[in-house]
Parts: C-alpha cells; sequence; structure tokens
C-alpha cells in the first residue's frame, strides 16, 4: 500500500509536507482509510469547483468581447468548418482554457496574431491597434486559465529520478564510477521533448520491484565481503587468446601475426594455402607467442575481436595499456601505412542483454594507431562481472581476405597491429573500499563462524567465482568461510551509521525521527535472527528504495538550500550534489555563479552535455537505423561515434568560450576527427581525437544544423525527407514546433528509384489547402538540408540503388578499399523561400537566415534548457519570467550566460 | 638397537627394488625437432626417466622404478597409462605413447607426398594429427622445414590412393610426382 502512496506523486506530496511525526500516523490512516470524514471532503470539492465554473465563465466572457469579431472579421474565412486551413476550425474552437488541448490551440492563435504571422500577408492587415487589443486579451484570458489550471494540479508535480540520474547518483554516493544499473530500470517516457519532465516519470510495481533489484546489486557491490581485496593480477593479453576469433580469422587471412615489424615467420601469412586445423595450432602453441596481431578485417555481423584472456571475476577498477600502430600490408610486406588509424578499446558484457557480445556494450574510446610507430595508450576503467575487454580495427574498411584466392599474401592494404593489451586489477587504493566504509565505516571485518553463532544467519553471499565465466587467463582468488563485519554495540552502531549514510543518500538534513524509522526496521531484522550486517544492509536497501532516495522533494515554493544544490548538479551533473555543494550557500547569487561554475568546469558535466544533447537534439536515436550499405557504404560504427562526439564537443565548446546562439546554426569552426573530417571534406585533420577545427568560409559546417548527428537523426537510413528535417528544426533550433500532420493525408515517401524527387511529391502534397499552411514553414529548412544525406554527407546529386538508370558515382571521400554500387540520380535543389517571403538559395543562405534570429533561437534554448533542468515545460503563464531571462542573458551574449541565467531565476529556484 | 635394524631393513628393501626399462611407441614425433620437445618436457617426469628417443622408429624408451608411486605392483598396461598420462600432461598432449606395433618394419610400406604450403609448425602438426589416425597408418612424419609427408603404412590395410583422397578432403594440395622423392626421415 505504501509503494502506491511513492507511485502518486500527489498523495506523495502531502505526505512529505506533514511534519515527521504525522507522517506515520498519516501512512496508517491513508493505508487504513481517508484521514478527513467524507462530509467535510465532499464540501471541499464542491467549493473549488464552484470557483473554478465562477472563474471560467469570467474568462470567457470578458476575453472574448474583443476576441471573437476579430477572429470574424480576418480569419474564419480560412479557419471555418470547410476549409480548415491547418487543421483549426474557429467556428468550433470554444474558449474553455481549463482543457489543455483547447488551451494548446488558443496559445497557437494567440501567438500567430500578436507576431502578425496571421493573418497572411496577403490578406487584408488588421489594425495594428486592434492586433495588439486582441492579443492583449486573449493573453489574459489564457494567463488567468491556466493559473486556475496550475491551482488545481500543482506547478510540478512530484518527479523521480531518471534512470540516468538513479544510475549516477548511486554511483557518485558509493564511488563506483562504472556501475551498471540503468538497465535494470524500466525506460523512462518523455513529455515536452524530455525524460525529466514529471509528467513522464510515472512509478509502477514493475519501477519498484526493480529498484529492489538495483539496490540489492549496488549493496552486492558496495559491501566488502573478504578480510582483504582480491588479489591484482597483471596479464598481458593477445586477440590471439583462445577463444576468440583472432587465432581463426588468422587462419584464413584476415588476421596475420608480426614480429619485429615483419610478418613472422613462425607462422606466416595465410596464402592460397590456408592453415590446417585450427585446434592442432592451438594445441602446439601457435597462437601462445608474444608477436604483434595485425588485423585487416573490421568487426562486422559476423566477426569481433574480444582479449579473452581475461573476463572479469571481481567487478572494479581495473588499468588498461596497449600498444597499436599501423601499416600498409603488400602482400606479405609490412610498409608505411597511408596515415594515422584508429582502433575501439569497449567493454563487451558477454551475457547481459541477450545480444551476445555481437556489439560493444559501451566504447571507451578510440585510439590512434600512428604509422610503424608502436603508440602505449593507458585508460583506467570500470569493469563489471563477467566484462571483457573488445578491439576492433574501427578507422578501416570493410575488407575481407578469406575468400580472396591468395588470402592475407594476395591483399594490399591498411591494417593495425595490437602488440599486446595489459590488464591490471582489480585495483584497490583501499580496503574495504569507499562504499564500504561508507555503510558500515571502520567496523571490523571478522570470520562469521556458525557454531559461535547458533542463532544467528550469516550474511548472504554473490559468489562471483560461481557465476564466472571461465574462459580466461584470470583466476579467481576466493576468501574461504564467510567474513562479515562485527559489532559490539550493534544498535549504536546502526544508528551512528544511518545517521551518517542517510543525509548523503537522500541529500539533505535527516531529522532524527526518520533515522529512528530504519533503525526500526534494523532491530527488527536483528530480532528476526539476521546478523548485524544483514540487518543494517535490510535498512539501507529500504532507504534506496524509499521516495526520500527516489524522488526530488522540493518545497512548494521557493527552494531550500538543500533542495536548490539537489536541482543544481542534477542539471549540470546529472546526480547528486557533492559536499562542496551541498554546504555552500546558494541563495547568495555570487555563491550560486561560482559553484555554477565549478560545476560546469567538472567532468561530471559531460553527463550535462550528453544526457541533454541525447534529448534536446535526440541524439539518443542516433543508431535508432543502420544506413542503408547499398547506398552508403562508407557509413561505419566509428563514423557515428565520431558524429555524436562532434555535437557534445560542439556544445561543450559554446558552454566554455560562451558563445551566442548564433552558433547553433552557422559557425566559422567546427569539432571533428581525422574520420568525421574526411567526410565532411575538410583536410589537415589527423587522429581519433575531436577537436577545434577552423572551417574554411564557404563550409556549411559547424553549427549544429549541419552536423552529421543531427543529419543522421533525422533521416531513415535510406532517404531524407525535407518534412521531417524542416519540423525537426522548427521545433528543436527554432522552438516553434509543427502542428502534427492530420490523420487523413498519407506521408510522402521519398523514391529511391529516382522518378521524382522529394520537391516535387511535396508540391503535389502542398497543393491541398490543409497542407500548405504547415509546409510553408516546415519545408524550407527542409530543403535547405537537402544538400545533405542521411548519414550527413555533403551532395549535390541524390544517392540511387544500383538497379536503377543512375549515371556511375565517383568515389570522392570514400575509402578505396570499400566497394561502389550506388548511382547517381537527380540533382538536389536546395533552394527555397521563407514564409517571409526571402529567397534562399543553399543552406548557407539559410544558415545566415536563421543566424538572424537570435532571439528566436536564444529562446528556443532557454526553453529547452528549463524545462530539462527543471522538469517542467516553460508554460504560458512563464512568459513574462522567460522574457526576463532572455533580455538579461541578450542575444549577444553566451550559452554559458543563458544557464547561469536560467539558475538565477526564479524558474529555477523556485518549484 | 632398533636404528641398525631400520638400516638394515631399508638397505634390503633398495637393492630389491629395480629399475625397468620399456620401449613404446610415440605420437607426436612428426618433426626431427620434435625429439628435443620431447626430451625437454620429460625432464619432469615423476618416478620414470626417458632414456632414449628413436626419432626414425618413433619409439621411446623409459625407465622406471617398480617400487615407486604409480609403479609399483604396476601391470604393464598400467605403467604405459602412467607414463602415456604424464607426457600428456607435460607436452599439452601434442605427445602420448602407445604399444608398439607389433607389425615388422619389412612389413611396412613408406608412402611420400611433397605438400603445398606446409609452412609452420602448426601446420605439419595439423597434417600428422590428420594422417596419423588413419586406419593402417604406422607412424607418419610431416615436416614444414621441407614440405614432405611421410606416412609408414601396413599395406594390407590403406594404401597411397586413400591416403591421397583423405588429403584431398581435407584440401591439402600434393604436389605432383612427389611419389618418387621418397626419402628416409632425417634425424
Amino acid at each position: 500500500m505504501f509503494c502506491f502512496v511513492i507511485a502518486n506523486p500527489f498523495l506523495y506530496k502531502r505526505y512529505l509536507s506533514m511534519p515527521a511525526a504525522k507522517r506515520r500516523t498519516e501512512r496508517n490512516v491513508s493505508i487504513t482509510g481517508g484521514p478527513l470524514p467524507l462530509k467535510r471532503r465532499l464540501s471541499k470539492i464542491y467549493m473549488l469547483l464552484t470557483q473554478v465554473l465562477l472563474f471560467v465563465l469570467l474568462l470567457k466572457f470578458t476575453a472574448h468581447a474583443n476576441v471573437t469579431p476579430f477572429l470574424e472579421q480576418h480569419c474564419v474565412k480560412c479557419h471555418d468548418a470547410d476549409t480548415r486551413k491547418g487543421n483549426l476550425d474557429l467556428t468550433t474552437l470554444k474558449a474553455e482554457y481549463l482543457d489543455p488541448e483547447n488551451f494548446a490551440r488558443w496559445v497557437k492563435v494567440h501567438d500567430r496574431i500578436q507576431s502578425g504571422e496571421m493573418p497572411p500577408k496577403k490578406e487584408k492587415r488588421p489594425l495594428a491597434e486592434d492586433v495588439k487589443v486582441v492579443a492583449l486579451s486573449l493573453s489574459k484570458a489564457l494567463m488567468d486559465g491556466e493559473r486556475v489550471q496550475l491551482e488545481q494540479k500543482g506547478r510540478i508535480g512530484m518527479r523521480r529520478m531518471t534512470r540516468a540520474e538513479y544510475e549516477n547518483t548511486l554511483r557518485d554516493l558509493f564511488d563506483m564510477p562504472g556501475m551498471a544499473l540503468q538497465a535494470l530500470l524500466p525506460a523512462d517516457g518523455t513529455a515536452h521533448g524530455f525524460d525529466k519532465n514529471s509528467d513522464a516519470l510515472e512509478v509502477s510495481h514493475v519501477n519498484i520491484s526493480k529498484y529492489v533489484e538495483a539496490a540489492d546489486l549496488a549493496l552486492d557491490l558496495a559491501i566488502a565481503t573478504r578480510p582483504k581485496a582480491p588479489a591484482s593480477q597483471k596479464l598481458r593479453l593477445s586477440l590471439l587468446n583462445r577463444g576468440g576469433q583472432g587465432a581463426s580469422l588468422s587462419m584464413q587471412g584476415d588476421v596475420v601475426l608480426l614480429r619485429d615489424q615483419k610478418a613472422d615467420p613462425a607462422y606466416p601469412p595465410a596464402s592460397a594455402h590456408r592453415h590446417l586445423d585450427q585446434g592442432a595450432h592451438e594445441r602446439i602453441g601457435s597462437f601462445e607467442t608474444e608477436s604483434s596481431v595485425g588485423v585487416f578485417r573490421r568487426e562486422d555481423e559476423s566477426v569481433n575481436y574480444y582479449f579473452r584472456g581475461h573476463t572479469t571475476i571481481y567487478p572494479g577498477r581495473y588499468r588498461v595499456r596497449t600498444s597499436l600502430w599501423s601499416f600498409q600490408w603488400d602482400k606479405g610486406q609490412v610498409l608505411p601505412s597511408r596515415g594515422t588509424e584508429a582502433a575501439r578499446i569497449a567493454a563487451v558484457q558477454l551475457t547481459s542483454d541477450g545480444r551476445g557480445g555481437q556489439h560493444p556494450n559501451y566504447t571507451f574510446d578510440y585510439f590512434d594507431a600512428p604509422s610503424l610507430t608502436p603508440t602505449e595508450h593507458r585508460l583506467e576503467v570500470w569493469l563489471n562481472h563477467n566484462e571483457l575487454i573488445g578491439f576492433d580495427v574501427a578507422s578501416l574498411a570493410p575488407v575481407a581476405n578469406y575468400s580472396r584466392k591468395d588470402k592475407a599474401m594476395g591483399f594490399t592494404g591498411p591494417g593495425i597491429a595490437v602488440d599486446w593489451l595489459e590488464i591490471e586489477g582489480p585495483v584497490n587504493s583501499v580496503w574495504p573500499p569507499q562504499a564500504h566504509q561508507l555503510l558500515f565505516g571502520n567496523l571490523p571485518i571478522e570470520e562469521f563462524v556458525a557454531k559461535d553463532h547458533p542463532e544467528v544467519r550469516p550474511p548472504p553471499r554473490k559468489n562471483w567465482e560461481k557465476t564466472w565465466l571461465r574462459v580466461s587467463k584470470n583466476i579467481p582468488d576466493p576468501v574461504t568461510g564467510i567474513w562479515t563485519v562485527r559489532s559490539e554495540n550493534p544498535r549504536a552502531d546502526a544508528e551512528r551509521l544511518l545517521a551518517g549514510f542517510l543525509p548523503k543518500a537522500f541529500r539533505r538534513a535527516v531529522e532524527a525521527e526518520t533515522i529512528g524509522a530504519y533503525l526500526k526496521i534494523f532491530e527488527a531484522r536483528i530480532q528476526g535472527g539476521d546478523c548485524f550486517e544483514s540487518a543494517l544492509r535490510e535498512a539501507y536497501r529500504s532507504a534506496l528504495c524509499s521516495p526520500d532516495f527516489l524522488y526530488h522533494i522540493e518545497p512548494d515554493t521557493k527552494l531550500s538550500q538543500s533542495a536548490l544544490a539537489c536541482r543544481l548538479s542534477y542539471f549540470l551533473w546529472n546526480s547528486a550534489p557533492d559536499e562542496e555543494l551541498a554546504s555552500a550557500n546558494l541563495h547568495n547569487a555570487g555563491i550560486l555563479r561560482t559553484q555554477t561554475e565549478r560545476l560546469l568546469r567538472d567532468p561530471k558535466a559531460q553527463r550535462f552535455v550528453e544526457d541533454f544533447l541525447g534529448q534536446w537534439l535526440k541524439l539518443r536515436l542516433i543508431a535508432a537505423n543502420d544506413p542503408d550499405k547499398k547506398l552508403y557504404p562508407e557509413f561505419s560504427p566509428y563514423l557515428q561515434d565520431s558524429m555524436v562526439a562532434e555535437s557534445r564537443a560542439y556544445f561543450r565548446e559554446l558552454i566554455e568560450k560562451n558563445l551566442n546562439v548564433a552558433h547553433l546554426v552557422k559557425s566559422n569552426f567546427a569539432m571533428l576527427n581525422q574520420k568525421l573530417a574526411a567526410h565532411y571534406g575538410v583536410e589537415g585533420v589527423n587522429g581519433s581525437k575531436t577537436r577545434r577545427v577552423e572551417l574554411p568560409s564557404d563550409c556549411p559546417r559547424g553549427g549544429f544544423l549541419t552536423q552529421a548527428a543531427i543529419l543522421k537523426v533525422t533521416a531513415n537510413g535510406t532517404t531524407t525527407s525535407p518534412v521531417v528535417r524542416g519540423a525537426f528544426v522548427l521545433d528543436r533550433i527554432l522552438g516553434q514546433p509543427p502542428e502534427p500532420p492530420p490523420s487523413n493525408v498519407p506521408a510522402v515517401e521519398p523514391d529511391v528509384r529516382g522518378t521524382t524527387t522529394i520537391r516535387e511529391q511535396l508540391a503535389q502534397h502542398r497543393d491541398n489547402a490543409t497542407c500548405s499552411s504547415c509546409h510553408a514553414k516546415i519545408d524550407p529548412p527542409g530543403f535547405a538540408l537537402e544538400s545533405f544525406d542521411v548519414i550527413g554527407g555533403q551532395r549535390d546529386r541524390y544517392r540511387l540503388v544500383a538497379e536503377s538508370t543512375g549515371d556511375p558515382a565517383p568515389r570522392g571521400n570514400i575509402d578505396p578499399f570499400i566497394g561502389i554500387s550506388f548511382k547517381l540520380g537527380p540533382k538536389v535543389d536546395p533552394s527555397g523561400e521563407t514564409t517571409g517571403g526571402e529567397k534562399f538559395a543553399d543552406i548557407r543562405d539559410m544558415q545566415r537566415y536563421l543566424a538572424s534570429k537570435p532571439d528566436l533561437l536564444l529562446r528556443s534554448l532557454a526553453q529547452s534548457l528549463i524545462s530539462y533542468s527543471t522538469g517542467r515545460e516553460v508554460r504560458f503563464s512563464d512568459r513574462p519570467a522567460l522574457r526576463e531571462v532572455l533580455e538579461k542573458t541578450g542575444p549577444t551574449n553566451g550559452v554559458r550566460t543563458l544557464i547561469h541565467e536560467i539558475i538565477q531565476s526564479p524558474f529555477f529556484q523556485t518549484r | 638397537m632398533m636404528k641398525p635394524l631400520f638400516l638394515l631393513f631399508a638397505f634390503s628393501f633398495s637393492a630389491i627394488a629395480a629399475e625397468q626399462t620399456v620401449e613404446y611407441a610415440v605420437r607426436g614425433l612428426f618433426q626431427p625437432d620434435r625429439k628435443t620437445v620431447l626430451s625437454s618436457a620429460a625432464k619432469t617426469l615423476q618416478n620414470c626417466r626417458l632414456v632414449e628417443v628413436s626419432y626414425e622408429k618413433a619409439t621411446a624408451t623409459f625407465a622406471y622404478d617398480d617400487e615407486a608411486q604409480g609403479f609399483k605392483k604396476a601391470k604393464p598396461e598400467q605403467v604405459l597409462q602412467q607414463i602415456d598420462n604424464q607426457i600428456r600432461n607435460l607436452t599439452g598432449s601434442t605427445f602420448s605413447i602407445v604399444p608398439q606395433s607389433t607389425l615388422g618394419e619389412d612389413k611396412l610400406e613408406r608412402i611420400d607426398f611433397m605438400v603445398e604450403g606446409l609452412d609452420c609448425l602448426g601446420c605439419s602438426y595439423g597434417l600428422y594429427v590428420t594422417v596419423e589416425k588413419l586406419q593402417g597408418v604406422e607412424r607418419a612424419y610431416a615436416s614444414f622445414h621441407d614440405g614432405r609427408l611421410a606416412v609408414f603404412i601396413d599395406p594390407t590395410k590403406t594404401n597411397r590412393e586413400a591416403l591421397a583422397e583423405v588429403l584431398k578432403k581435407r584440401e591439402i594440395k600434393v604436389v605432383e610426382n612427389s611419389a618418387k622423392e621418397e626419402t628416409k626421415p632425417k634425424n
């Protein structure tokens, strides 16, 4: 039953607003029946309804005294029941503002009239004074209407943590930076473009059971179950280690063994005579060698490279080092390579999600492999149970020598060599680890001897050794016996430890009564026969599944010190505040500014960049489709990751350099690595690391608008649609989302055979009066973006499938080892005319046009940032406050200034 | 009084315990350098030792203490198994010990093949393993040093064509005229 209270934000809000002492009573009451007499409750409801009704009637009367004649004179001609332009019939649109759908329609009517967009320019213009009066009347009516709505529903509902927030919070709390919890929890919904919106964050019984599961896993990892850390092992691994595909690929020529940067004479490259019997080679020790492994073939559906010599037993921190270089292979000869190549190091979870390790679960990074120069790379990573290290020759083309007559000896092309990969760990700088110390302080860890405590149940243990996939060289270091913390004074220790833990977990000061409640859980378990560790663990588990932990608890009006610290840290770190932030006087504007700067500079701010862009620019959808391999053979996972890295690095640059919002659409620099630079046709960029690159003056790249990641998420993998991209620009960049298409109008399907262009199809579509008004706004930016294909490559002709009657395609920037079968079809026409009648020839004109609207861009970004950071969308009644934020920021100031002004505003500091 | 008695008893016992020698066929001696590998691995044999290896005959002579653990009162087949287990463990099962063939050398027929692309130890071993287990094959040699496969067969059970067929199935290419180049395996 209490779960029901947790799951219902409004009930829970009321629950929290009570003094702690009353909560228990209320909890009992809410479980067993209503706290108020029925008559009194009905009376309150009746009074509220009467007030609302009177208010609505008043609104309706006053607002529409001015509005109705104006609408009849200027608008109804096109927006009546017959014409319904833009799917709007004003003759039936009721002046009722409590209905959210109606309200939203009236907001659009207000905005169109106020901006002068409506009536259209070709129609008779209304007097400016009339427009002002009507806009003002509507605005007042809408403001008042929304106030009533908010009084009924509250400004922001109670918000639970998102999956990402939950995972980050526990990672930071326990100092376990790679602990994988997100995948255990159900996916979050989204509302108004963000998963942080309270409307999207429901809690079901599934969530509750998964929170219990996740809390258990976190506690399993956090609690030290042995007197000494598991022995750290240092292993030198090879892609040829038994169990991996490296050995079999060497048998068929996709991998070669190298010694002293030459073909290894002890294991010559596969030729027309492939090596015989892999098992025999393994037994005789052909792969137990210190030779470097040269790889030609990229990971694909049937090939993957894992360092199978190490499968993680004990989750924790591991140090990884590897030595890489690249070379040009010429039928057995090792020559200098064409340039620096890039290799991917990733974590692979073999059994987590049924994908069987076909793809890396997460990429640690891409590393440079310079020509014939072995280069050592180091990284410190967190590895979860049964994870191993994956590898790929990311920058190479998808060649395959197994089908070649002379195998490796018949191949000429680039390769990447791995001299070795060394892994060391688990690395524990202190024992017991920090997480354990947070839970059990410095209580001694001693062996639990059952016969000495016949009445006490020993703590359950997760057997990492038993569930380990034994396919590697690392060896388990099991502990003999059961080891657990010992307390001489259990109750006092439990109280002290809970008093230390709960404020950190709940991110606020915790009153003695709350500590007492958890202490009772502990005592009940002790009385039930649990040992000290199990009993206290149960109290911790309850805390981690409680609303105090799961919800962002904020007072109704101005945020308290701790609530403001939480809001700030969940905005910029997507996690709980650290001690410095939690103790700072954030109601002092200067200190708030200083702390904001500190948070932005911290590496954890990258979580904000990734989470915000993932939603604002839909980068989470980057892998939603794989581009057609025949039309876009140059696409690769490395290119995709480079695209995302660009957008993230670009946003980071906007913040760090405080660049203005015109940069959202136009810029003289881009954030590129070698792969993406080649894709864009920008020369002189080497290596896998993304860095700032100044662009030639005529280059359209730079702003988000023309970044490959954005162009990919707005395409379907085969074709582009000006409608989809145009709608994206309106919604995400300009903050003016178009109306959804009417249900009775079929979608426009681009034709990949090239008989008609998308523009021709859209022209027919727009002849329909219902469609034309929206498409007049949607299509122009979409047309300009037609200069870019589904993977963000610039084009002047559409690509067609090989079977069509197009022209042979030149190779351009495409890797010479990638086969091309597509053809070139009709020319792209990126020109058009904006709703304001301004003609544009191409994307550059469109960028100039959009960059000339900094107010619009600033407003759009501000709305998104406010929505993301506060968990609620910007409403109509927020517009004056929004205006104030925008005025303080100013169109020439940058994104960092905007972030500061939002944080300093009432938006951020009140609920 | 007890001490001299004990010494006398111990002396008598050691005098009774005798080192026995046995000769077995060895599997895994497919190339001359494998003789060194076997000798090196055999240094850590327990309670027995390698006395001699004949590459030409693919045999090895072992000596063991018939009073030592594992060999005490062991039947001949148990002695073989004891030594075989140790050899397998020490060599990753690339060597094994089996009883010697009862077929006299004069009854064996040698067949040679020159194999294309036989260029590494693993391939030599792979080829050896492919052939050595076939019915009628008494012993075989496959060396990547000279690209030669030499097979000693019981001609009543198999023949050159049968061997060639197996090689063909395994996509192992044989040089034409290799039948004429028959020589003894090198030491």
